[in-house]
């Protein structure tokens, strides 16, 4: 403890160097603090979005693309799951199974076209409004409403998909009929529509309104948009076989081991359809983002050792400046080892101070960048 | 505090100074000046008896203390137990307060307590030094004198049995000088310590019981002679 204010007292007095040599060692201890703790938060939430999410079904190619695309809605499937697949798997009464159609964007958040279970799957809440009722209503995530300052009873149009494309299907107006609450997940940066609303975007569904032809195209050459109103409602109608409309992925909770046995089965020699296990991709992929974080930690660690480096040169170099000091209490008679114990007490203050102090800045990026983790992973 | 020293051989490594006592008593209480040439070994013998460097020959007796065979931990906790010793050059620690210096001693060895008794005594230090409006003042802000009396009230706080003082009135006017040595020899009556104090200054030579002239220890060696 006699070191201990001789150690202070030094500390103190010298700020300045002290400050410096707290803040290297903070920095070279915050960056691998707050890698780790923010992989470790981005690994939890995805591993908890792909555990409620047990299997993806959709069309086969990428399994990373179609596991990202039913639990993220982001990455494009090459191909689409027939709504008469959907239909086949509900009679099978394997579990819940959820159709999504996510092929368009409005303002560059993805449209989803879903069926009402959705929101139960998700436990999704309704935070302002009523659930969407008719063709053309939607439901806004937390995020979409928050950052487009949206609110039930505004409207939105979806974006083109081919700004060229004058004969291709025209944006369509979405009435908001509800806000959702924050669920730090993907669902907050979407925008739920039925499947009929999605089929009416894509061009399947097609409405009778007195100012465009048959075809859905304007007779006065410019049609910005469609638009779903009262008056038109009713005229809307599938064009085709509704077995064959288009769905994007299906997400299946099987209700037991065997019902998902079953499935995997099904579908392991289909000729275009894929059933994935999303907990299993997700951590393919976990495996690869923590291999760049094994990246980081050797890069942290050179960055510690640079700073170790400097620690020791501070030291060796204080030490010599200090020589009369250190010198003075010898001849004053200060027991063996006090100079070196001393020093250590110095050292050690300063270390301790770096990690309460990177441990708070950990702490404080952790609780402001968790949302923002979540939102990209949940 | 008895000292006494009996056939002490002291030679630095690669320089041809060499000191030679043959034999040197000084009783308790007493005080002595020490006088002589610069390089002829005065602060080396003050070095010698507060235990900081050792003889190459003879023995060391200061008390019960034999100097000469006492471990290096033995001799620190004797220095900060029984020596009270004044720098020539201060040697005050930069970083602390005039009060921290002071009672610096109490911070470096388990051989002596701060105690609250300590704190009285410090008070009444600083007072007969003059120094109570200065106890927070930092070192880098006081005068040559103040800087003077700060040592020497790190010296004396423990109340050591032996003061060695080394030229402690080199840079004080003449009314300082003497004030100092009242200062020093208050102290040392009030504590039956023995006072020893190199000086150049033969006009206090007077106050002192017994005045060694070092001409007589030291021996230059001269390889052509």
């Amino acid at each position: 403890m006699r070191s201990l204010f001789l150690a202070w007292r030094y500390l103190w007095t010298r700020s300045g160097q002290s400050t410096a040599m707290v803040l290297g060692v903070t920095i070279a201890l915050y960056l691998p603090m707050v890698t780790h703790q923010l992989v470790d938060e981005f690994d939890r939430t995805i591993s908890a979005r792909a555990d409620s999410t047990p299997l993806v079904i959709g069309p086969k190619g990428s399994r990373f693309d179609l596991v990202l695309h039913g639990l993220y809605f982001r990455a494009r499937n090459n191909g689409t799951v027939p709504n008469g697949e959907y239909k086949k798997l509900q009679q099978l009464e394997i579990g819940e199974v959820i159709p999504l159609h996510s092929k368009f964007t409005c303002q560059g958040f993805p449209v989803v076209g879903t069926r009402k279970d959705y929101f139960h799957f998700r436990n999704l809440k309704i935070r302002q409004g009523k659930s969407m009722q008719i063709l053309g209503d939607c439901e806004l995530g937390a995020a979409v409403a928050t950052k487009l300052g949206l609110r039930p009873g505004d409207t939105l149009l979806t974006d083109r998909e081919n700004l060229f494309d004058l004969a291709g299907e025209y944006p369509l107006k979405l009435n908001i009929t509800t806000v959702l609450a924050p669920s730090d997940t993907a669902d907050d940066t979407a925008i739920f529509v039925s499947l009929k609303t999605a089929w009416i975007i894509e061009g399947i569904w097609h409405g009778h309104d007195p100012s465009l032809d048959h075809n859905g195209t304007s007779p006065k050459l410019v049609k910005k948009h469609l638009e779903i109103t009262e008056e038109n409602v009713d005229s809307f109608h599938p064009h085709g076989d509704p077995e064959t409309f288009p769905l994007t992925a299906m997400l299946v909770r099987p209700e037991s081991k065997k019902a998902q046995a079953l499935l995997l089965a099904h579908y392991q020699d289909h000729p275009s359809l894929q059933v994935l296990k999303s907990p299993d991709v997700m951590s393919e992929l976990m495996y690869m983002v923590l291999r760049v974080s094994d990246f980081l930690d050797a890069h942290h660690s050179l960055v510690t050792l640079a700073m170790g480096a400097l620690l020791a040169l501070i030291i060796a170099l204080t030490r010599r400046l200090r020589t009369r000091e250190l010198e003075t209490l010898t001849l004053l008679g200060c027991r063996k080892g006090l100079q070196w114990t001393m020093q250590i007490t110095e050292l050690a203050i300063v270390l301790i101070i770096a990690i309460i102090c990177a441990w708070g800045l950990t702490s404080l990026t952790v609780h402001y960048a968790a949302s923002y983790v979540s939102s990209l992973a949940g | 505090m008895n000292i006494g020293l009996c056939q002490v051989e002291f030679a630095y490594g690669d320089e041809d100074f060499r000191l030679h006592i043959p034999e040197l008593k000084l009783a308790t209480g007493s005080r002595t000046a020490f006088v002589g040439p610069s390089g002829s070994g005065k602060t080396t013998l003050l070095h010698l008896l507060a235990g900081i460097t050792q003889p190459q020959s003879g023995t060391i007796q200061v008390g019960e203390n034999p100097l000469h065979s006492l471990s290096d931990a033995g001799r620190r906790a004797f220095r900060i137990k029984q020596i009270g010793f004044v720098f020539q050059d201060f040697r005050l620690i930069e970083y602390l307060n005039v009060l921290e210096n002071i009672r610096i001693p109490y911070r470096l060895n388990d051989a002596i307590n701060l105690t609250a008794e300590v704190n009285i005594r410090l008070d009444s230090l600083a007072k007969d030094l003059q120094l109570t409006d200065k106890l927070d003042a930092a070192i880098d802000t006081l005068s040559q004198g103040e800087l003077q009396r700060v040592a020497i009230g790190r010296a004396l706080l423990p109340q050591p049995k032996l003061i060695l003082a080394d030229e402690p009135t080199g840079n004080l006017d003449p009314s300082s000088k003497s004030k100092i040595l009242d200062l020093l020899f208050a102290q040392a009556n009030a504590n039956h310590a023995t006072l020893v104090m190199v000086t150049h200054d033969h006009a206090l030579l007077d106050r002192f019981e017994q005045v060694i002239n070092f001409e007589e220890f030291h021996k230059r060696e001269t390889p052509y002679a």
